[in-house]
């Protein structure tokens, strides 16, 4: 039967068969679901500027805070007529909104600066930091989680998942505190704090992956569990393919979509957990900055701190729903 | 088929080969003595059917499995032998034992869509099943190949498909194609079409049977449908209880059946089933309920976006006091929509249900009441259908306490007696939970809490085709009974035939939320006017022999 | 796989592991049940059993361990083992007020949602999505540091960051009991909204409700103790775990008592309420997995 096609591939190829494959290298996202997830995306971080605004007008007169302590008064009142802070709320809000969407901010009272600039200059570092962590929490918890479903002795499969699920009791910054005591201050291999370059990375990347390896680990193997009951994998054995394959193309894969989605949830922990691990070790980052500003009173740079994590956490969400849809065709209506 | 056997054995064709022999076949789960399956001995020659039929925790679906090398973790094989294309395979290590089952034998499951991957195309799934070392030019072809030889049309496009996108009738070809994919000379079809309608059922099995005849296939059938195993099978299995208790040729087996357990489970099938002795009363001329221009639509999220299914599209009905009116159709025909509506589970978009001449729009309050006690429901999953964490007491109770009933609180424990003792459950059942409960016993209990409120009628959506065939008989007996000692009216929902004929003097035919059909049950059945109508009798299996 | 052989499966699982057919929390959770009580006890008794966690002792400063100090002193002379006990009295206040704050609007808006449908479980289930989507930290931030981090703006944050946990994990429950066939078998048998959530929701959904508040105070008290940490917490000298860590941070190499010993009371409590949380979870047969999201 085979033979009959055969010579198909010399003659010009039949539009329809054409139509299928490329049809096949389409993204298979339709525009409509990206759209819905930008949309929610940015309900939410209009969400997280209300709250800002709000917050902020809880106070008083915001403009106060926006200024530094020792400014001249007119300072004060320039910026109150500039922001509109003497206007009825509702117009305040709306010049609050236009202020943040063209950009124009009161500059930063530590640096004296405009506060976006700042912040985006310690983008690279908090980036640096996240990738890392990200890396080393996806890699053992996945690999806790693939062990606790697969592992052939019950050591295997519970003794790794009990020390991630331990793991989920002990803060963040307790963890970081312990790794420096340990390895930096007693064993000495690595910087307590201010260290750079892959030495410098390894304990904050190990610190941040730790808040969420145990809810990767957790995932992973409850899908996982879940998928190798299914019917399709007894179909997939049928066909007597190896049973590493069988596990990778059917078994892992099809566990990925709904792993990617708790980590897009997980997201908000691991920027909880950056916040944190920059402040523990010193570390450049967005995360240490807005904790100083907090400290400084710098309210504008506090203010553009929130934003530009808020919308970090919201490219993070949509980078992995729609990297899970990828994965998953069902997601995708 | 008939011959008698010594003029068989002269008569017979030299015998084509052996695809499958299984001998004293012992199965049983991981860290326990005793065994789910006691010495099958079971032979499948090229080119023929042979089929194993039984009841649920016969061990019918384990002997297929065990044989296809697929039982779950936890259940594994003890003992015996079985000889794949004349070769031992319990004897090999689990490798090569997987890659020969794998090249001789395809298996075919009962769940067609759960049964493929949710995330590859089905071309994807049909290169992977083709032997290995396909030339990778090749593999699109040979896909598309088998894909024609299961008698799909629409080939590319079935390739480029997800398995959500497709029926289930066209998935469960896309698994014997897959189980084809690497030219077995024997199937393995696991209740091949359990979870289908019975006209994409009958597709099914006609396609199996043209492989086998066409290809010299061996089909190891495998089914607690009788009527599917008397139309296909050569030779037939009975388990019960994990043991064979009768084996022969079909014909035989089932025209003259030796074992008791044998001639109970074929006195239990529906079309045979003896009506008890008390008569119903004769229908009145009263109408009860009345259906006028009923329609629903209902939003559906598919692959491609939303669209409406219109589940009623215009459906008049007329219920009459006393009357036992089946409502017929496959899933799709809108007959679960309707009979959720009539007892106010659903709305309509537009037309009226009449209860004794009044809207159910236009009730008022005691009207609202009284019809809430007369209209009852029995529903089709006994597991579901009861609140886990109530016994089956507190169960009874709910409607008595609820829907006003003129009972006195003394009574009440009373009432619940009298309840168990009319569908046959023992009075102390009161204080067990659903999970202590068989599901017949369940569905019992479902029918008591129906009955609380004394009804006048009770609609019932499929309330036995959970249930095994002889526990689904006494279920159906019962209901008659009730009927003819209570004078009930019944409105009752069905996909079998054999069951609405058992219990229903009309019936009722719904295609698309549209009656295509409705008079006395035995004219429309014998003799249906509408083509969908005849092709539904037609498609159902067993006609042979019932 | 046929629901018969998962039958058989689960018949065997319940013969062979115990695990899940106990009817008890199991030893972890009794463990958990345990420890919880002994920190309870202790941080109630505390007056009675150590001094005034602000009394200084300028003789005894950065004291390591010692039988007159058990966990050693400050740079103060303040006892840390006082501090610790103390800390534990605001721990736990400050988890278990915004912990069933937190879990009754969160069961409250579930069983709503379940109950009622349509637009109300539309808005619950839109405001879980931006509460997910602004991470509880950024959010601490904000109001921590306009407002001003007296009580009241700290459990308004604790709450905001929990409430989710208990509304997803009762929410998925409720709404599956409610698409339940038995459900409405009781509306045919008469039932009201009230009657359905008063007979059949709220006790299918109680056991779920323990496990919760179990689990969101340990999520809070995580999220406290990081707030305290970043100096947003309770406000010095009152002790505080997560503060405590934090000015131990500095003296680690010299003096590492400083901050061990709180933070493995922290973690002892922390341990505790997971413990017993996954051991109700258990025993009401319901995974931990429904508690993903839960803010650190």
């Amino acid at each position: 039967m085979a033979l009959a096609h055969a010579p198909a591939r010399l003659r010009p190829p039949d539009p329809a068969g054409l139509v299928v494959r490329l049809r096949a290298f389409r993204l298979p996202l339709s525009g409509r679901y990206v759209g819905g997830r930008v949309l929610t995306g940015l309900l939410a971080v209009w969400g997280a500027v209300t709250l800002v605004f709000f917050a902020l007008y809880s106070t008083g007169n915001p403009a106060l805070l926006l200024v530094a302590p020792d400014a001249p008064p007119e300072e004060a009142a320039r910026l109150t007529a500039l922001m509109g802070f003497d206007q009825p709320v509702p117009v305040q809000y709306l010049k609050f909104l236009q202020g943040l969407l063209t950009g124009s901010f009161p500059d930063s009272i530590r640096y004296g600066s405009d506060p976006v600039a700042v912040a985006l200059g310690r983008l690279p570092a908090s980036l640096e930091l996240g990738l890392a962590g990200l890396t080393a929490g996806v890699l053992v918890g996945g690999t806790i989680g693939y062990l606790s479903a697969t592992g052939r002795s019950a050591w295997v499969r519970r003794v790794p998942l009990s020390a991630a699920v331990g793991l989920d009791a002990i803060p963040t910054f307790f963890f970081g505190i312990l790794a420096t005591l340990v390895f930096a201050v007693w064993l000495g291999w690595f910087p307590a704090t201010g260290g750079r370059g892959l030495a410098g990375v390894v304990l904050p990347a190990l610190t941040l992956a730790v808040a969420f390896v145990p809810a990767v680990a957790r995932v992973f193997r409850t899908a996982l569990v879940d998928v190798l009951q299914a019917d399709h994998v007894r179909t997939a054995r049928a066909k007597g393919i190896s049973h590493g394959a069988v596990v990778r193309r059917h078994v892992v894969g099809n566990s990925l979509g709904t792993t990617l989605n708790v980590v897009g949830i997980q997201a908000g922990v691991l920027l909880g957990g950056a916040v944190v691990t920059e402040s523990i070790f010193g570390w450049p980052g967005i995360g240490q900055l807005s904790i100083n500003a907090v400290q400084n009173r710098d309210y504008p740079l506090v203010i553009v701190c929130v934003l530009v994590i808020s919308v970090g956490f919201v490219v993070i969400n949509l980078l992995v729903d729609l990297l899970a849809a990828l994965i998953e065709p069902r997601l995708r209506s | 088929m008939s011959l008698s056997l010594d003029t068989a054995l002269l008569d017979a064709p030299p015998l084509s080969p052996v695809a499958l022999a299984v001998r004293g076949l012992e199965v049983g789960l991981r860290g326990r003595t005793d065994l789910l399956v006691h010495g099958v001995d079971l032979e499948v020659r090229e080119g023929e059917t042979v089929g194993i039929v039984g009841e649920s925790g016969s061990g019918k679906t384990l002997t297929a499995l065990a044989v296809a090398g697929l039982l779950p973790w936890g259940i594994e094989v003890r003992g015996g032998e079985v000889e794949v294309a004349g070769r031992s395979v319990l004897d090999l290590p689990e490798k090569p034992a997987r890659q020969h089952l794998a090249d001789h034998l395809g298996v075919v499951f009962q769940n067609p869509t759960p049964s493929l991957n949710p995330r590859l195309r089905i071309a994807t799934q049909v290169a992977e099943a083709l032997p290995a070392g396909t030339d990778r030019r090749e593999v699109r072809e040979r896909a598309a190949d088998l894909l024609r030889l299961v008698g799909i049309d629409d080939v590319h496009k079935t390739l480029h498909a997800f398995p959500h996108e497709l029926s289930g009738g066209l998935n469960q070809r896309v698994v014997i194609a897959l189980a084809l994919a690497r030219s077995p000379r024997l199937l393995v079809a696991d209740e091949p079409t359990t979870a289908l309608d019975v006209s994409v059922q009958a597709q099914v099995l006609d396609l199996l049977d043209d492989l086998r005849e066409r290809l010299g296939l061996g089909v190891l059938l495998v089914s607690h449908d009788i009527g599917v195993i008397a139309d296909r099978a050569d030779r037939v299995h009975v388990m019960s209880a994990g043991r064979v208790v009768e084996s022969g040729p079909t014909t035989d087996v089932l025209g003259d059946p030796q074992h008791e357990y044998t001639r109970r489970l074929l006195a239990a099938v529906p079309s045979r089933l003896v009506r008890g002795r008390t008569p119903e009363p004769p229908p009145t001329e009263v109408p009860q309920v009345s259906v006028r221009e009923l329609r629903r639509a209902f939003a559906v999220r598919g692959a491609h976006g939303r669209r409406r299914h219109v589940a009623l599209d215009g459906v008049d009905l007329e219920v009459r006091r006393g009357q036992a009116l089946g409502i017929v159709g496959e899933s799709g025909s809108g007959k679960t929509t309707l009979a959720r509506i009539l007892v106010g589970l659903e709305t309509a978009d537009s037309g009226s249900v009449e209860f004794e001449g009044t809207d159910l729009r236009r009730f008022d309050r005691t009207q609202r009441t009284r019809w809430r006690r007369e209209v009852q429901y029995v529903f089709q999953d006994p597991y579901s259908s009861l609140d886990p964490r109530l016994t089956v007491g507190q169960t009874l109770r709910e409607p008595l306490e609820l829907n006003h009933v003129d009972i006195a609180r003394r009574d009440v424990s009373r009432r619940i007696d009298s309840l168990l003792d009319e569908v046959e459950l023992p009075r102390d059942f009161r204080d067990r939970l659903p999970s202590e409960l068989s599901g017949g016993q369940r569905q019992r209990v479902g029918i008591a809490r129906a009955l609380a409120s004394d009804p006048s009628l009770v609609v019932a959506d499929e309330p036995v085709s959970a249930l095994d065939l002889s526990v689904q008989a006494r279920i159906l007996q019962l209901l008659a009974r009730l009927r003819a000692e209570r004078g009930l009216t019944y409105l009752f929902i069905s996909h079998d035939l054999g069951v609405v004929r058992y219990l229903c003097d009309d019936v009722v035919v719904l295609k698309d939320g549209s009656v295509v059909e409705r008079g006395r049950t035995d004219a429309v059945l014998e003799r249906p006017q509408h083509p969908y109508t005849q092709a539904l009798v037609a498609a159902v299996p067993g006609r042979s022999f019932a | 796989m046929t629901a018969e052989i998962a039958g058989l499966l689960a018949a065997s699982d319940a013969a062979h592991d115990t695990r899940r057919a106990r009817r008890t929390i199991g030893p972890a959770g009794i463990a958990g049940a345990v420890a919880l009580a002994v920190v309870v006890l202790v941080t109630a008794a505390a007056p009675w059993l150590v001094g005034d966690p602000l009394e200084q002792d300028f003789l005894a400063i950065l004291q390591p361990p010692s039988p007159t100090h058990l966990f050693g002193t400050d740079e103060l002379g303040r006892d840390i083992l006082t501090r610790v006990v103390h800390g534990g009295r605001s721990a736990l206040v400050i988890t278990v007020v915004p912990g069933l704050v937190a879990s009754v609007a969160g069961l409250a808006l579930a069983v709503l949602g379940a109950l009622l449908g349509g637009a109300v479980d539309a808005i619950g289930g839109r405001l879980a999505d931006v509460q997910l989507a602004v991470p509880t930290i950024v959010l601490a931030i904000v109001i921590l540091s306009f407002v001003g981090n007296s009580f009241v703006p700290l459990v308004v944050v604790l709450v905001l960051g929990s409430w989710v946990l208990t509304f997803r994990v009762i929410r998925g429950h409720a709404r599956a009991v409610v698409r339940q066939p038995y459900i409405e078998a009781a509306r045919v048998a008469g039932a009201g909204r009230g009657a359905i959530a008063w007979r059949h929701l709220l006790p299918s959904v109680l056991p779920l409700f323990f496990v919760a508040f179990t689990l969101s105070a340990s999520a809070i008290l995580l999220l406290e103790s990081s707030l305290g940490f970043l100096g947003l917490g309770i406000q010095p000298p009152q002790p505080d775990w997560g503060a405590m860590v934090a000015a131990g941070q500095a003296r680690l190499s010299t003096a590492w008592w400083l901050a061990i010993f709180p933070g493995l009371a922290l973690i002892l409590t922390i341990v505790a309420l997971q413990l017993l949380g996954d051991g109700l979870a258990e025993r009401f047969g319901t995974g931990r997995a429904g508690t993903k999201g839960a803010p650190r």
